[in-house]
This record gives structure tokens, sequence and C-alpha cells, in this order.
């Protein structure tokens, strides 16, 4: 290695001594496989709690009931990817999050009405602080 | 030496936080479906629709009708956010902390290279501006000079400067070393892409709105956009 080669290995050493990636979660992924089961006017809340687990949330009405009328069943998972790189006297910093996230319906019978889904979290990336 | 020079140089910057320049930006959600928006028509578009074209909805809102058994109104809030911060500092306590520095490696240098003298007034004051009335002390050869307005000039090769107001005979004043406010200039820009739906006891879409809003972020453009703006 040439002496500037190296003296530019060593600069960059030196002037790039604060970068870092974090990852960051929030519950667990969603199975895409066990989404795809969930059956409009087929499956039942006991169906989806036992592809999906339990709920992250549950969307009740807003009257006390004997039993609560379940409206929806919400699930989600996220993923933060955060990333920093410092030059010298210059810093950049990025967050991304995004998310799994499902959300299904129930009539009042408890038969499923309406699913939908957005399996993001694995989109979360790192990268600098540019552009859309 | 040059390079080793340029190396202390590079430590001496953010070491003493001269300037400093960060850009920052925060995205929460996914970009929304602007494709799908158009194919949203109202009174003909149900929330099961919604659901399958665009995924569930990033904040959900609920009217209930009085035995809160059906939904009167349901609100469906697509977006994705985005914060951009940027903040330029110059601290100028650093920048004559930085000066004192450059001045310290300046004659340290010289004195490596053998040239024995104290940096002349001139020199200094180019070095660090604000040194009137400063006082300094230079030892030489176990001979002390001191004077109370300027610096001496003494022969020989060891030096050592120390500053008469950390703890000599004027220590507590006022001078170059003091506190001075610092400069910062920061500017944030927040927005999000918005898509807002109504639908009505039906289930069907009676209002649709689209916000695009999700600041762009560049180096540049957030100087000029943020600050200037």
């Amino acid at each position: 290695m040439s002496f500037r080669g190296l003296m530019l290995g060593l600069l960059l050493m030196v002037g790039t001594p604060g970068c870092f990636v974090s990852r960051n979660t929030v519950d667990r992924p969603l199975d895409p496989e066990a989404v795809e089961q969930i059956a409009v006017g087929q499956s039942r809340k006991e169906d989806v709690v036992k592809l999906l687990g339990a709920p992250t949330d549950i969307i009740f009405s807003n009257q006390a009931h004997d039993p609560l009328r379940v409206f929806a069943y919400e699930y989600t998972y996220a993923v933060t990817k955060t990333s920093g790189l410092t030059l010298i006297i210059v810093t950049f910093l990025n967050s991304d999050t995004k998310r799994d996230h499902v959300l299904v319906f129930f009539d009042e019978d408890g038969m499923v009405s309406a699913v939908g889904s957005r399996l993001n979290a694995e989109f979360a990336g790192y990268g600098l602080p540019f552009g859309d | 030496m040059r390079w080793l020079a340029l190396s202390l140089l590079i430590f001496t910057i953010p070491g003493c936080g001269f300037l400093s320049y960060e850009l920052a930006r925060i995205e929460v959600g996914t970009a929304i479906e602007l494709e799908a928006y158009p194919a949203l028509v109202e009174g003909e578009t149900t929330f099961s629709d919604a659901l399958e074209v665009l995924g569930p909805p990033d904040e959900i809102r609920i009217g209930w009708e009085e035995d809160g058994r059906q939904f009167t109104q349901l609100f469906f809030r697509y977006q994705k956010r985005r914060t951009s911060n940027l903040k330029i500092q110059l601290p100028l306590r650093d920048a004559v902390t930085y000066n004192a520095g450059l001045r310290f490696f300046a004659e340290f240098f010289r004195v490596m290279r053998g040239d024995g003298s104290v940096l002349s007034e001139a020199q200094d004051v180019a070095l660090s501006p604000s040194t009137a009335g400063q006082v300094f002390r230079g030892r030489s050869g176990g001979r002390t000079t001191e004077s109370g307005t300027r610096l001496e000039r003494s022969g020989g090769r060891a030096h050592r400067l120390s500053d008469e107001r950390e703890n000599g005979a004027l220590a507590g004043e006022r001078g170059p070393l003091a506190p001075v406010d610092p400069l910062q200039i920061e500017g944030a820009a927040r927005g999000r892409d918005l898509i807002l739906l109504v639908f009505d006891a039906d289930g069907v879409l009676v209002r649709k709105s689209l916000k695009l809003g999700t600041p762009r972020t560049d180096f540049v453009g957030q100087m000029g956009g943020s600050l200037l703006r």
C-alpha cells in the first residue's frame, strides 16, 4: 500500500469515528401465510387468534355491552432502523420506521367481515437523510 | 511533518466543536399509494374495498350510534410522516479555544523546528485576534520576563506560556477565553402525505381527501428551504 493510500485510510478512520447503525423492533413479525388464511365470511375470532395470536389492540364499540361488541382486531409489528455518520464536523442521521399491520373486522356474530394487511416492516432501511 | 500537522488539526476541529453541521431525517410509515387514489369513488367504494386496495389505515376513528352496536361514520387515515432537522452550530467560545489550539500547535511546531522565539505580537494577534490586554509570562532558560500589556520576546529553546488570568495577578479578568454566546442555526421541517377517507353507516365512501406534504430532505435544499423561508 502506498504512503498516500495509508494516509487516506488513516484520515478516513480518524474522520469517521462516529458511525453507527441500530435496529429496534416492537412486538413480533406477522406471518404472511397465516394472514392469507383469514377468510372473509368464514373465519371467526377464535380462528384469527389461533392464526395470529393475541391481537396488539382490540377496537370496541364505545358503549358498554354484555358482551362487549368487538369491532376489529389489530396486529402490528414495527421495525425502526437508524443510521448515523459523522464526517469530521458534519453529521448525518437517518431513522426509518416501517411496520407490518393487519386489521381484521368482525360482524356482530364474530365472523370476519373484512381484512386489510400491509406487511412492510422488512422494507425499513438504513441510509442517508437525502432525497425522497 | 505536514501530514502530522494535518492529522492533529483534524483531531482538533471536532474536539473543539468549532463548527458542526447536523442533518437528521426521521421517517415513519410507508409511502401512500397514489395510484390507488383515483380508484376510490365516493358513493361506490366500501370500506372493505379500501382495505383491499390500500391495506389497513394507519389510524382509524369510529363514530357509533347511541346503542354502540353500529357505527355511523368511519374515518380511515393513511399517512407517511417525515421530520427533517438541520442544525448548524458555531460556538464562539469554542472558536476562541480553537484559536488557542491553533496557536499552541503553531508554537509547538516553531519550537520543534528550532526557532526559539515566542510569537511576535502581530503573529499572535493574527492567530488569536482578541489577545489585547492579555498578560503572558515567557520563561526561558530560567529567566522570567513579564509584561502587563504585551508579549515579551525572549531567547532560548524552551518555552512555556501561561495565562496570568488563570492564577496570576489578573485571575478572574474577562478576556478572549471568557464565555461568548454561541451561534446556532436550526431548521426543522415536518410534514406528511395523507389520505383521509370517510365512510357512512353503510360503510360506503362519502368523502376522500389527499394531501402531499412530506418535506424533501437534501443537503443544500434543507439549508435554503428551512432556514431562509
